[in-house]
């Protein structure tokens, strides 16, 4: 569950395996109502609130009962959820969006286009924990009528990053109901009332939080579910025996450990999926911290990326669901940039760099000692690996395994670090969450998953002040494919694998309308075969 | 025979001012106890490297520093640790335990409702384990140097060697997975409306996995510890006079050997109520049970300060009960004991 804190990305891309199945090939059944469809979760969510979360595990619950504008599809185009229909402006400044007729709260209160501007520059942009970023240059929104908004950007803004954001951290809440002091301490957050086809019913603290169905949702067939049951089981190889044992019918974002997966697939009633799931993939990769004298030299920061033989962490670590990675960005994504090298394994060669770059083996065999912090999980195994990696062209690794919180303080705060292994995740588009890593403006103590390793170059950051406000999809296209090549001569991060992550379904679920962020779509038509 | 029946008598007499006076004694023994415990939990969670902020904003993936800023002056902790410090004395007196962020609810919802699941948990394993633990450590010390004598310790060694984690995933593996006799976990049918009776034979088909579980464990620990205790009685002195008064054997090991043997077991009974929250860690984990170890591990990783310091409160005084109890139950079982 290396994954589970990441929330979106996209692209289509094949299963690196062949007994991972898929689901979008299913022919065409007539759906049938009823039935109670039980989801495994791995902890308790810390709020339902989703309009002002962004962790997977309270959007993928939140989703059900707050609905955004839009939602992203495999063909990376979007789909209007709330909204019928939306435009903007040629400079990309103005964003309008205009409301589908008849959506009504859960409390039958009529959802307006106040309600939309108070979610984004309310609730979104105060009480998200990235909300001042992400919606850093939304300042304001007319409503010429209750269904037609306008978001006003001070800096243009592309289309696709724009939606993309919306559709992911954009859940929509009634205004009535939410405007109140402190949301975070307000009793009103436990009682989420949003307009999606499931109404909340019960949570059960560290048991299970349970949705109805709701009766009024505006497609009247829908949902096809009576009830939605997310059970919380924190224990992967309990949540594999729930599935052996028919307890639970579907799992989001890897619920089971590589070591189960394929004994679980195998099971005549279980369905593996890699595609509903692009969402929470990315690509792992090495922090070189560039304040340290010795890794300030891109001599030796191509050694160590000599020395890791990136296939063995594929078959090792992940079981084969993994792909050496080129470069920051997913190979399967449509701005990937195909002309990047491949990262291949040459020991000699590395040597011979650090031998250049005026740092002998001593009298003990080693050249100098770096400390090495994984961020725990499937990390920490890497880390593992990272070690003799480097001990092969001498350097000496110490490993330093501290929990999320720690491992955050020491990368991010202190900067207290040689080589940080981190999961870098495409949230819809690199420009929410990748670029941050190479900008020299995003050097900002205390942010997590920005540029903590003191990186600064001219070039970069022109290429990416294109990239995040070029509204021409070409020249933006350029832009991003620069960004790459720059990052894979300089080697400020260290790109390792680009890992596969998967949803296990009883073969009895049908999921509805696909798309690569379906744990986060409202599941209306997702329905039970009997 | 006169003296000791005097004794005797004595004794009885004082019996019910005796016990109300250990308790009060105890009671305020306890009293400076929690005192230090409150004091030493406050510095020493915040002594844990990792910062309640970050932890809190980990759930969703970092945040800017306006964002951190803001909570860290909801939580209360931009004040200096003094003033905290007094906060939270204040707050204890009045019995408000706070708010945790990472639960959004009050600490006090938070820890009651999690508390019964893993009291329900404790009383029948233990309860379990106490009663099998005793029948098998006297069946060994009857049959000893026998087949049955060396089953028993051959399978408590094997159940005490066994880690918890493993013990319940192999239960599961065939009682919930290929006999389907049993659920994988949780702690009831979500959502299946039972109520009265029907809804406490269904938290118990449950409870059963997870009880068995722990049960087995101190079950084997009891049996080694009684087993033992009753080899060290075959040979004294009052054992044979039982004997030659021509006593059952029966009779012998049950009625006067065993009072014996118990002294040790509820000792190490009490020591043990002190670790019971760390033990129920991994079974309520692996059982999906939604319990106060799971709640306490989840808050020490989340570095929810409000919550563990809650639960670090309430454990002390629950283990000053216990251990009360347990002194108690040892003074009755054998009136020599001077338990002020």
């Amino acid at each position: 569950m290396i994954s589970r804190r990441t929330v979106l990305a996209m692209g289509g891309g094949l299963s690196l395996l062949p007994w991972v199945g898929r689901l979008v090939a299913q022919e065409a059944k007539q759906p049938s109502s009823g039935g109670v469809l039980r989801v495994a979760v791995y902890d308790d969510p810390r709020s339902i609130f989703s309009p002002i979360e962004t962790g997977d595990l309270e959007l993928t619950i939140g989703s059900k009962i707050f609905e955004t504008l839009l939602r992203l599809k495999a063909d990376n185009s979007f789909e209007g959820v709330l909204a019928e229909s939306w435009k903007y402006s040629p400079d990309g400044t103005q964003y309008e969006f205009r409301l589908r007729d008849g959506i009504h709260f859960h409390d039958g209160k009529p959802l307006t286009s106040e309600d939309v501007a108070f979610s984004i520059l309310q609730l979104g942009k105060k009480y998200n924990a990235f909300g001042s970023t992400l919606f850093a240059n939304v300042t304001s929104a007319d409503l010429p009528d209750a269904k037609t908004v306008v978001f006003k950007l001070t800096k243009p803004m592309p289309p696709f990053p724009f939606l993309g954001m919306l559709a992911a951290f954009g859940p929509i809440a009634p205004k009535h109901l939410y405007d109140v002091a402190d949301i975070l301490k307000n009793p009103q957050i436990n009682k989420p009332v949003g307009s999606g086809p499931f109404r909340f019913k019960e949570w059960n603290r560290s048991s299970s939080i349970v949705l109805d169905r709701n009766p009024d949702f505006r497609e009247k067939a829908q949902p096809y579910l009576d009830q939605i049951v997310f059970r919380i089981i924190t224990d992967p190889g309990a949540r594999a025996a729930a599935f052996e044992a028919d307890e639970i019918d579907a799992g989001v974002n890897s619920p089971v450990s590589k070591a189960d997966l394929k004994r679980i697939s195998e099971l005549p009633f279980i369905a593996v999926d890699a595609t509903g799931n692009k969402a929470t993939e990315g690509v792992n990769a090495l922090e070189v911290n560039l304040r340290r004298k010795e890794l300030s030299d891109v001599r030796v920061r191509r050694a160590i990326s000599m020395a890791i033989d990136r296939a063995f962490i594929c078959n090792a670590v992940y079981s084969g669901m993994a792909a050496p990675a080129r470069g920051p960005i997913r190979s399967d994504s449509f701005l990937f940039e195909p002309a990047l090298p491949e990262l291949a394994l040459n020991v000699e060669e590395a040597n011979k760099l650090l031998d250049e770059a005026g740092y002998p083996k001593g009298a003990d065999g080693w050249r100098f000692t770096l400390n090495i912090d994984p961020n725990g999980d499937d990390l920490n195994v890497i880390g593992e690996y990272i070690k003799q990696a480097i001990a092969n062209i001498g350097i000496n690794g110490n490993i330093i395994v501290s929990d999320y919180a720690t491992h955050n303080a020491r990368i991010y705060t202190d900067y207290d670090f040689d080589l940080s292994i981190q999961v870098i995740s495409t949230l819809v588009d690199p420009q929410i969450s990748v670029f941050d890593y190479y900008w020299s403006k995003a050097i900002s103590k205390g942010r997590w998953q920005t540029n903590a390793t003191d990186y600064r170059n001219e070039e970069m950051d022109k290429a990416i002040d294109v990239a995040e406000s070029a509204i021409d999809a070409d020249q933006r296209l350029a832009a991003v494919r620069q960004i790459q090549t720059i990052a894979a001569r300089d080697l400020p991060l260290i790109p390792l694998v680009e890992y596969e992550s998967h949803n296990v379904f009883n073969k009895r679920v049908q999921l509805g309308s696909t798309g690569p962020v379906w744990p986060l779509q409202n599941w209306a038509d997702a329905w039970l075969e009997k | 025979m006169d003296a000791s029946s005097s004794q005797a008598v004595r004794v009885r007499r004082k019996t019910t001012p005796w016990a109300f006076q250990v308790a009060v004694n105890r009671l305020k023994q306890a009293i400076p106890t929690i005192a230090c415990v409150l004091v030493v939990n406050f510095f020493l969670v915040r002594l844990i490297p990792g910062d309640p902020v970050d932890a809190f904003v980990a759930k969703a993936q970092g945040a800017d520093q306006a964002f951190k800023d803001h909570i860290r002056h909801e939580m209360g902790l931009d004040e200096p640790i003094w003033v905290q410090f007094g906060i939270y004395l204040s707050k204890v007196a009045h019995l408000d335990f706070g708010w945790s962020f990472q639960n959004s609810a009050p600490v006090l919802d938070v820890i009651l409702l999690r508390l019964w699941p893993t009291v329900l948990l404790l009383v029948f394993s233990i309860g379990v384990s106490l009663l099998g633990g005793v029948f098998l450590g006297v069946t060994a010390a009857r049959y000893s140097q026998t087949w049955k004598d060396r089953t028993i310790a051959f399978m408590s060694m094997v159940l005490y060697a066994m880690p918890a984690f493993w013990i319940g995933l192999s239960l599961i593996v065939v009682f919930s997975v290929k006999l389907r006799l049993l659920p994988v976990g949780g702690f009831d049918t979500v959502g299946s409306g039972k109520t009265g009776i029907a809804y406490a034979l269904d938290v118990g088909r449950h409870m059963t996995l997870p009880a068995l579980t722990l049960g087995l464990f101190y079950l084997a620990v009891y049996t080694r510890l009684v087993r033992a205790s009753m080899f060290e009685l075959l040979d004294s002195d009052f054992v044979r006079t039982a004997r030659a008064k021509g006593l059952s054997e029966r009779t012998v090991l049950w009625r006067h050997m065993l009072p014996h043997a118990l002294l040790p077991l509820l000792t190490l009974v009490g020591v043990q109520l002190g670790s019971l929250l760390s033990g129920v860690i991994v079974i309520e984990t692996v059982f999906s049970w939604p319990g106060l170890g799971r709640l306490t591990f989840q808050a020490a990783l989340q570095r929810d300060y409000n919550v563990l310091l809650a639960i670090l409160l309430m454990s002390t005084v629950l283990v000053v009960c216990a251990n009360l109890i347990v002194d108690l139950l040892s003074a009755w079982i054998d009136r020599r004991m001077d338990v002020n």
